[in-house]
């Protein structure tokens, strides 16, 4: 209904803009809206016909499309859409600049010319209309034309392309442009429909674990592709089954790398990678593959090396992360010089350094607690007298607390104050046994009246010395702890005006830090005191090690009664420890959740829905990916087993268990890639990646295998690109198509009728995975028969679409990259193929069916294809795919 | 990927710039460092000033937001009062930004920035408490970078200094 109204309403402009160039544009657009209108809602490109329609009709819609359009263009100069226009290659051959500015008068004309319609939405459309002119919308955030839209709830839009590369990469459901929370997008081929508007008959399939609901199964195939593992090299189709079996097969067949980093943390699908040689490997990890200049350029500059590991690090922030972990950092240096982190390759080294810049207390017990130095001598003396005091003699105290004024300079109170805070060192002089920084602080020594204080009296440790707040506060810390770890030492005693009881019950966390590497109390140690004490306690309350938290947490929960926790005495033990566990389980999820409701409802939803079987264990495992996507894979593994072990069915707990450890094997410390596991509708997780790559490379059906061949070769290699580029030869064609599909998913196994007539039918199961394979393998085969696999690989598709409901199976492995080499390529007689390719299509169906997959015939295949007629060749690819599609399967499910 | 949406912005920025800002690329051949010069505002206490400013896109803008340094030295609450110049720009912390956002949108909310500080989110806790304690003495001091710093042409350097982590 959209459509007509817009054919009508853009009617009107075109007159209008009689004069002059505005007519050539006028008609420009008026073509490809009649054929919106015509060819049915579904519609492709959004043209400004269309856009202002909907306003004039629907005030409402209008007026919100029109702001967010508004949002897009304000910012842009007219000109620069000019050139957008030309870039784009749009309807109309003008050039830049006249074109613009026509573009609008126009676009003004339009509105006010419909009739004269609600006034708010007249300021916005013409700002929409000339974007829209061109034929084809530009997606806000990559600015390439939009082939789907990607629409939230909010009823903003990008591509779909972007939607998913937000959704997936980078995990993060949130709108983006307004940051509103979007638990699902419709991904769309109609720019127009709100997302309101989306009833459950309109979606054709669903992904719960990245929250997506398609409009059609076209834009499944096209979106799932992307999750593949696919191969970046841009006419190969092979897709692996994880990320090591991509890097294997970049090696053996193209005898390139990735990087192994890249791989691990950008965020890009898998085809977007670059691949390297040795060289230019190494080269990009020094200094990045960065081609200034280039239409292409990254701005990538390498990774940053660490120089006490010599490894690399992706990007500067993880490089800080492992230095932070791994290394060592002097506080001290660092607060004198913030400029710069300052680290040394351990502990060893940082107390060299400790020893040689400065004031370490030398006290065995001190140096066991590590990080007790301090930046001047005097606080060192008074940390010896607090801490050491009954250790020491009495002469020897006395003459700790003699301050040692020959080292004092007096000079003139004008100076500022804060240099002398940054005197640093030369504060405080005990002893005199200071030598290196004897003259510094002499330098550094201000004649200021706390000096002279500290020198009539006998310094009591606490007015002693003129620490920063901070420094004292650290000290307090320190004083608190030795006091409870040692024997109450008076000084101690007297400074621990802090609260003395919450580290008192908590005897084991609170030495915790100070015994391991302590990196956190490190850090601390510079900032301010507190953070100790706020180890002991995190140590205490969050489940860090895995084993020790179960119980904890399981206590934890029994004191604040869960509603099961109330009679929980009465219940016999083992009844007891099960409601233990399980609690605990939920605690463990729900803080790793960030304690989101939601999610932990969706939690518990997975984990009923596998315990009544509506899961398969790989599925499980895949949700629990996108659920608890911030967390680390160890942290899931150990929720993953915990889950486990609740299953009083030892079977599902081995299951869960295998899978996950599967899961391991393949991604090992990769990210992952969503899954199918959340996949319902029309293309399920159980139909697989088959069916949802088969009708990603979509092409025409109808189109004769021959001449079609080219472009449908590299129609497919498109697909697996990432497909930003406007396909031109394909966009009509899979337009066309979206009808053929919908009607095939229906009906369970029909014979699509086009397909059929072109190429032998396969036996529906086996096509179905043949489908799959087709698209994703079919480079494996080996060169000659490329043109005919693909042309094969889309009939595939097509069948396979249609069918794809096949009885899930179990996805296994098989092929890898190396598998299929390995494929029997059993020269069957090429008459088995003459057969099929010759053979009636019907007749050969009916014949396939029987067979099931008849392996002979597309090994067969493979091999005749060179001498066989193309036909003959079609027939084996599909034969072939057929075989592929079941391994792939297996693989899929794994993914 | 991105950098169709750079080159398009850095149309957008170049053709018609934000107020009081000039935009070009540090070097023709990178796309991601871009220089802008900007003048201060006029009647903030900044009018007259000229502040050189380097905008870096990383490798995954537009999903990961850019960084923005003021060159020139500048007496704020919300610039560190040193020659890295980092800035604290609430839509572009990684938990705010968006996608969406446009270097132009980024540059408009720095010089808003200078037009209004905003102390109780400061860099500089220093100069945040002079603000709004003693605004006199607060003028007085920017005025003061001013003429020091910031009169004639901005000065960007030869090459974009390389962002230093004080982490």
């Amino acid at each position: 209904m959209d459509s007509t109204q817009a054919g009508v309403s853009t009617a009107a402009p075109a007159p209008e803009t009689n004069r002059g160039r505005g007519r050539g544009r006028g008609r420009g657009r008026g073509q490809p809206n009649a054929r919106g209108g015509s060819g049915g809602a579904g519609g492709g490109a959004v043209d400004g016909g269309v856009e202002t329609g909907s306003v004039d009709n629907h005030p409402s819609r209008g007026g919100r499309r029109g702001r967010g359009r508004g949002g897009s263009n304000t910012n842009t100069s007219k000109r620069g859409q000019g050139q957008r226009q030309g870039e784009q290659g749009g309807i109309s051959a003008h050039t830049h600049t006249p074109q613009a500015a026509v573009a609008v008068a126009v676009a003004v004309a339009a509105p006010t010319q419909g009739d004269a319609p609600p006034p708010t939405t007249d300021g916005k459309a013409p700002e929409g209309a000339p974007s829209t002119a061109e034929g084809d919308e530009i997606c806000f955030i990559c600015a390439d034309p939009i082939k789907f839209h990607s629409i939230t709830p909010c009823n903003h839009k990008t591509c779909h392309i972007c939607g998913l590369r937000m959704r997936a990469l980078y995990k993060t459901k949130d709108c983006p442009h307004c940051r509103t929370a979007a638990p699902f997008v419709v991904f769309t081929d109609d720019p127009l429909k709100r997302f309101e508007d989306y009833t459950d008959d309109d979606i054709t399939s669903f992904d719960n674990n990245i929250g997506i609901k398609y409009a059609n199964e076209e834009i499944v195939g096209d979106t799932v592709v992307l999750l593949r593992y696919n191969c970046p090299v841009s006419d190969c189709v092979f897709a692996g089954l994880g990320w090591p079996d991509l890097h294997r097969h970049v090696r053996s067949v193209h005898a390139r790398k990735m990087c192994d980093l890249c791989t691990r943390n950008k965020k890009v699908f898998t085809h977007e990678h670059e691949l390297f040689a040795d060289k230019e490997l190494e080269r990009h990890m020094r200094h990045g593959d960065d081609r200034p200049g280039a239409v292409d350029q990254t701005g990538f500059k390498g990774h940053p090396l660490c120089g006490f590991c010599g490894s690399r690090f992706y990007d500067d922030d993880r490089l800080y992360e492992h230095c932070r972990e791994k290394h060592e950092r002097c506080f001290l240096c660092d607060r004198r010089d913030s400029r710069n982190p300052h680290y040394y390759l351990n502990y060893d080294a940082l107390e060299k350094h400790f020893r040689k810049d400065h004031f370490p207390c030398l006290d065995p017990e001190c140096l066991d607690r590590k990080f007790v130095v301090f930046e001047s001598e005097m606080d060192l003396k008074a940390h010896q007298l607090s801490e050491h005091g009954n250790s020491l003699s009495k002469d020897v105290r006395r003459d700790a607390r003699v301050v040692d004024i020959s080292g004092f300079d007096y000079r003139q109170p004008y100076q500022e104050e804060r240099r002398g805070g940054r005197g640093g060192r030369g504060r405080g002089r005990g002893g005199g046994e200071g030598g290196p920084s004897r003259r510094e602080g002499r330098e550094g020594r201000e004649g200021r009246g706390r000096g002279r204080d500290s020198n009539a009296e006998p310094l009591p440790p606490s007015s002693a010395q003129p620490l920063r707040r901070d420094e004292l506060a650290f000290q307090r810390q320190l004083a608190i702890h030795s006091a409870q770890s040692v024997t109450q030492r008076s000084f101690g005693g007297q400074l621990s005006n802090s609260p003395a009881p919450s580290p008192a019950p908590a005897p084991g966390p609170a030495p915790a830090p100070s015994t391991s590497r302590p990196p956190n109390g490190a850090g601390s140690a510079g900032g301010a005191s507190g953070t100790r004490p706020a180890n002991g306690t995190g140590a205490a309350t969050t489940p860090a090690p895995p084993a020790a938290t179960a119980t904890a947490t399981a206590t934890a929960v029994g004191n604040t009664p869960p509603p099961s926790a109330v009679d929980l005495s009465s219940l016999p033990p083992a009844e007891r420890a099960r409601i233990l566990r399980h609690s605990a389980v939920i605690e463990r999820a729900s803080n790793l959740l960030g304690h989101d409701a939601a999610k932990i409802a969706q939690f518990r939803n997975h984990i009923s829905s596998y315990r009544s079987a509506q899961l398969s264990a790989p599925q499980l495992i895949d949700a629990f990916f996108s659920l608890f996507s911030d967390t680390s894979s160890n942290a899931i593994g150990t929720l993953v087993r915990e889950v486990a072990d609740l299953f009083d069915d030892k079977t599902k707990a081995a299951a869960i268990n295998s899978a996950w450890r599967d899961w391991r094997a393949i991604n090992e410390d990769y990210p992952s890639l969503p899954g199918l596991g959340g996949m319902h509708g029309a293309t399920t997780s159980s139909s697989g990646w088959a069916a949802a790559a088969a009708s990603s490379s979509s092409s025409p059906l109808s189109a004769p295998a021959q001449p079609s061949t080219a472009s449908n070769q590299k129609h497919s290699n498109r697909v697996l690109r990432l497909k930003n580029s406007t396909r031109v030869p394909g966009s009509p064609a899979s337009s066309a198509r979206p009808p053929t599909w919908t009607v095939s998913t229906s009906s369970p196994r029909p014979a699509p009728p086009p397909s059929q007539n072109t190429f032998p039918a396969l036996p529906p199961v086996s096509s179905s995975a043949s489908t799959s394979t087709s698209a994703s393998r079919t480079p494996t085969w080996i060169g000659p028969n490329t043109h005919n696999t693909h042309n094969n690989t889309h009939n595939n598709n097509n069948n396979k679409t249609s069918r794809s409901q096949p009885p899930p199976r179990p996805r296994g492995n098989a092929n890898g990259a190396d598998a299929f080499p390995a494929l029997p390529r059993a020269p069957k007689p090429s008459t088995t193929i003459f057969g099929y390719g010759t053979g009636a299509v019907r007749r050969d169906f009916g014949v396939q069916r029987d067979t099931g997959f008849s392996w002979g015939g597309n090994d067969g295949g493979g091999e005749a294809s060179e001498n066989a007629a193309e036909r003959e060749e079609a027939g084996e690819e599909t034969g072939g795919g057929k075989k592929k599609g079941k391994k792939k399967k297996v693989l899929v499910q794994w993914g | 990927m991105a950098s169709k949406r750079i080159y398009k912005e850095l149309t957008e920025c170049t053709t018609s710039p934000p107020p009081d800002m000039k935009v070009c690329l540090w070097n023709e051949s990178d796309l991601h460092t871009w220089k802008v010069a900007l003048a201060g505002p006029a009647s903030s206490v900044y009018e007259g000033g000229n502040y050189a400013v380097l905008v870096t896109l990383p490798t995954d803008y537009p999903f990961k937001p850019p960084t923005v340094r003021i060159l020139t030295r500048i007496y704020h609450p919300n610039v560190t009062n040193d020659n890295l110049g980092n800035i604290c720009l609430s839509i572009l912390k990684p938990e705010n930004w968006k996608p969406a956002t446009k270097v132009s949108a980024v540059l408009q909310a720095v010089r808003q920035l200078l037009v209004e500080p905003q102390p109780d989110d400061p860099l500089e806790a220093r100069i945040a408490d002079e603000y709004r304690n003693d605004r006199n003495e607060f003028e007085k001091n920017a005025r003061q970078y001013v003429t020091r710093y910031a009169r004639g042409p901005p000065v960007f350097g030869d090459a974009p200094p390389a962002a230093e982590k004080s982490k």
